[in-house]
């Protein structure tokens, strides 16, 4: 019993990773909380159950998500964010309202009812082990979301393209200044974001089945991970991501009626105790 | 601001007398406890400079305190009144913590605080009724009017919506009211001169729980049910619309706003298809262009209209 | 000659960096002191030390016999602590006159007041209209701050330390950016404030910070170097050091 939840634990961590690490680099660099980022995720998730129920191949579905999902992010930094840069609240704002248009246009495009797809053939089988039984899919979820941990550590800490992230991390008007264009770099930063929340949606949705108000069901939990972790660290969101993982899938079980208490009780107390050490600015 | 309240008094007459039916009524109530909760997220948006993503949570927590005392054999006014002492020390309390910290960090904590407050509503079902909420609640009687009667109580809120500008609007010429402002403005130099910035932002933070409470418990008996979605993040982020789509500098840009986001949602049928797209478009339209939202707009509008309307005076009338 | 501040080795690091060390100071009342240095020396540091705005990292602090190194900024300045700023920290969408009502207003329970409208506060009346008189910017009461000069912006930033009648007075860099006859117009201002108040200043323009000055400390890396009256500083070779090398 303890495995089927620590196994169920680990593929929503792994989902949430996905999810929260495209969060955490674009508040990192950008310093906007992306409270669209649900609605992203919403996107890949409907785009690969059409994608798997259309015969395409699973790595291919994935891909078609996060493009999907990177365009539409894409868009909006360049149509919206670019304009009103350096004014915090009207893009947090800003995130909003796409998240409106898109939850509607979901709605639009593909109704009210729950849109299911089944896990790729390859992957419908499951183990039998200590007693347990482990869904393959789930075991490629998890996989999946460590490989990619691993592939975006690498992309940061060994590639040029990682060097100038790290840079307009760290000072952006010393990247500016060093020929490397902002707005191109922000650009790409949300279309990445954006990518990884939109795969992470296709991955979950054999899982979860994508529905309207998914958006809105998701983005809380990726923020609890986001400040448990540390807004713009990806170490931290990892770990985060896991015990979050933990306390979603064992929250109701252990506590039922509690459930939501714990998950978001540790984020007001982390916020209550070390609102500068993970957020920056607190009140002067 | 006389003049105001005297049309405004003329309009709810008209309304209560010549609405076609409950509907509208209903509606009609809806915009004015709407009105009342928009105002009291502006007190914290507008006038703190503090954006909340929980706000839904006092509106939901005093309703459900409604609805469980008044259906526990409790009158309708007592459950009003612990509604509003509720909303004071759940507002003094989260206040207290949330308000050390100012921009996203205060969106994160009080969206924290609003989804433990939604997550209890959801789970804890036997005191709450979880996702089916509570229902039968009746409203209390009041004097010789029948508060059952929907025009009745459209007027009673409405009434209640112009008691809560007027004393919204001696707190924003107040002193209080002017330290809120100083402090958003200039926190450091408000603490040089001997302000307590802490204390001052809960002093808003705790003004702005009182009235969403206000506002939850009229809904509550306007519904007459409760359930969890009105503490949803996607609640709380539509009363912030309101705030921003209205106006938040603007004495009457919260409650634009909130005529702006209920008509759109409640005649979606009729001439907006996607309600929440046109809004979310609207959201992004005021931002990027109207960064004062509608009302400023409105105002300078209806401030020319006057003046072609009206012959010159002597003197050359100024506008409010 | 009581001291109206003392300040006892004063400390505060960045990480690993240290910004001001051992840093030993005494204003008496009524004394000019001047805070020379060159950049990166921790003048700005220190004023933020003595005024609350950062707690130090050791030392110890006394304004008027009290140790207040434990303070916030709100309480020193409610003990009689008054300090501008190098950066101002004028509420510009407001008038000039209700930027010092809001300041007087500091001192006063009303502040609290939700009911009363803040322009009628009658208790903090006359000591606005007094701080804008020795400011001279009483003519200008209803303008716009942002619509006014810098120079007059300047002098307001004095008008909102003085208007609670501080003990001490911690002025950081009050010149900035003046042109000569803006700084001849504060200078004024400065010399004509009221004995008994000391005055601690930071500023880099000699002009006037000599004409100011009654005793100078020379702050290098963090330490105070030299110390003393003014003829004695200028006189002294290590100042000249300290600014040319050697």
């Amino acid at each position: 019993m303890a495995i089927t939840y620590l196994l169920g634990s680990l593929t929503y961590g792994g989902l949430l990773f996905l999810l929260t690490s495209g969060f955490c680099l674009i508040f990192g660099i950008m310093r906007v909380p992306n409270l669209a980022h649900g609605s992203l995720f919403m996107v890949g998730a409907y785009v690969g159950v059409a994608a798997l129920r259309a015969g395409v191949p699973f790595a291919l579905a994935l891909l078609a998500a996060g493009g999907a999902a990177a365009i539409l992010g894409a868009i909006f930094e360049a149509a919206v964010l670019r304009r009103i840069a350096g004014d915090e609240n009207a893009q947090v704002l800003a995130t909003i309202g796409l998240a409106f248009v898109v939850g509607d246009g979901i709605l639009a495009v593909w109704g009210g009812n729950p849109y299911r797809a089944q896990a790729p053939h390859a992957l419908q089988l499951s183990f039998r082990m200590f007693g347990a039984v482990f869904p393959a899919y789930r075991v490629a979820v998890l996989v999946i979301a460590v490989l990619s941990a691993a592939l975006l550590w690498l992309l940061i800490e060994r590639t040029r393209i990682g060097a100038r992230l790290r840079a307009g991390v760290d000072d952006l008007q010393m990247t500016r200044a060093l020929g490397i264009s902002a707005p191109a770099l922000f650009t790409g930063v949300f279309a990445l974001g954006s990518f990884l929340a939109g795969v992470a949606g296709a991955l979950a949705a054999p899982i979860v089945s994508a529905y309207p108000g998914l958006d809105f069901d998701i983005l809380p939990l990726a923020l609890v991970v986001v400040i448990l972790g540390g807004m713009g660290s990806l170490a931290g969101a990892f770990a985060a991501s896991f015990v979050v993982g933990g306390l979603y899938i064992v929250g109701p079980v252990m506590l039922p009626e509690l459930a939501y208490v714990v998950l978001f009780l540790p984020m007001a107390i982390v916020m209550a105790i070390r609102p500068q050490g993970i957020l920056g600015r607190s009140a002067p | 601001m006389i003049r105001f309240a005297l049309a405004y008094l003329v309009v709810v007459a008209g309304v209560a007398l010549g609405a076609p039916n409950d509907f509208y009524l209903s509606f009609a109530t809806r915009l004015a406890y709407y009105g009342v909760y928009a105002m009291s997220l502006n007190i914290l948006v507008g006038e703190a400079g503090l954006m909340s993503l929980g706000h839904s949570a006092f509106f939901g927590i005093a309703a459900y305190c409604v609805a469980w005392l008044t259906t526990h054999g409790v009158d309708g006014w007592t459950a009003i009144a612990a509604a509003l002492a509720l909303g004071t020390v759940v507002g003094m309390a989260t206040g207290a913590v949330a308000v050390r910290v100012v921009g996203t960090s205060f969106m994160m904590i009080t969206l924290a605080f609003a989804q433990i407050a939604w997550g209890l509503a959801y789970r804890w079902v036997d005191v709450t009724g979880g996702d089916n909420g509570i229902t039968g609640i009746t409203r209390p009687p009041l004097m010789a009017f029948d508060l059952e009667k929907q025009s009745h109580y459209f007027v009673f809120c409405a009434l209640a919506l112009l008691g809560v500008v007027f004393i919204l609007d001696r707190l924003r010429a107040s002193a209080l009211g002017a330290s809120i402002r100083a402090v958003r403005d200039q926190p450091r130099r408000m603490s040089a001169l001997g302000y307590n910035v802490w204390a001052i932002r809960l002093a808003a933070f705790t003004v702005a729980s009182v009235f969403a409470s206000f506002a939850g418990a009229l809904d509550c008996l306007q519904q007459k049910f409760v359930s969890p979605a009105t503490m949803s993040l996607l609640d709380a982020t539509m009363v912030l619309l309101m705030v921003v789509i209205g106006g938040t500098s603007s004495r009457f840009g919260p409650l634009v706003g909130a005529i702006v986001v209920l008509t759109f949602t409640e005649f979606s049928g009729q001439f907006v298809s996607r309600p929440r797209a046109a809004l979310g478009a609207l959201l992004l339209f005021v931002v990027l262009f109207m960064p004062g939202g509608i009302a400023p707009w409105l105002e300078r509008g209806f401030v020319a209209l006057k003046r072609s309307l009206w012959r010159p005076r002597a003197g050359a009338g100024a506008a409010q | 000659m009581t001291a109206v501040l003392e300040a006892k080795g004063l400390e505060k690091r960045f990480g690993s960096s240290v910004i001001v060390s051992g840093v030993s100071l005494r204003v008496a009342e009524g004394e000019r002191r001047l805070i020379l240095g060159p950049n990166g020396a921790g003048k700005t540091t220190l004023l933020n030390l003595l005024s609350g705005d950062l707690a130090p990292d050791a030392g110890d602090i006394w304004f008027v016999g009290r140790r207040i190194e434990r303070l916030s900024a709100a309480r020193r300045a409610r003990l009689g602590v008054g300090r501008t700023f190098q950066v101002l920290t004028l509420f510009e969408r407001n008038t000039v006159v209700e930027n010092v009502l809001i300041a007087a207003l500091g001192a006063h329970a009303r502040r609290w007041d939700p009911f009363t409208p803040f322009r009628k506060m009658a208790q903090a009346e006359r000591e606005t209209a007094e701080a804008l008189r020795k400011v001279d910017l009483l003519p200008l009461a209803d303008k716009r701050v942002a619509d006014c000069a810098y120079g007059q912006k300047r002098r307001l930033e004095m008008a909102l330390a003085l208007v609670q009648s501080p003990k001490l007075l911690l002025l950081d860099e009050p010149f900035a950016g003046l042109s000569s006859n803006e700084r001849s117009q504060l200078l004024d201002v400065i010399l004509s404030l009221p004995a008994e108040i000391a005055i601690v200043m930071i500023e880099h323009d000699m002009d006037v910070a000599l004409k100011f000055a009654g005793s100078i400390s020379v702050m290098q890396a963090g330490r105070i170097v030299v110390e003393g009256s003014k003829s004695e500083v200028i006189a002294d070779p290590r100042t000249r050091e300290v600014y040319l090398g050697h």
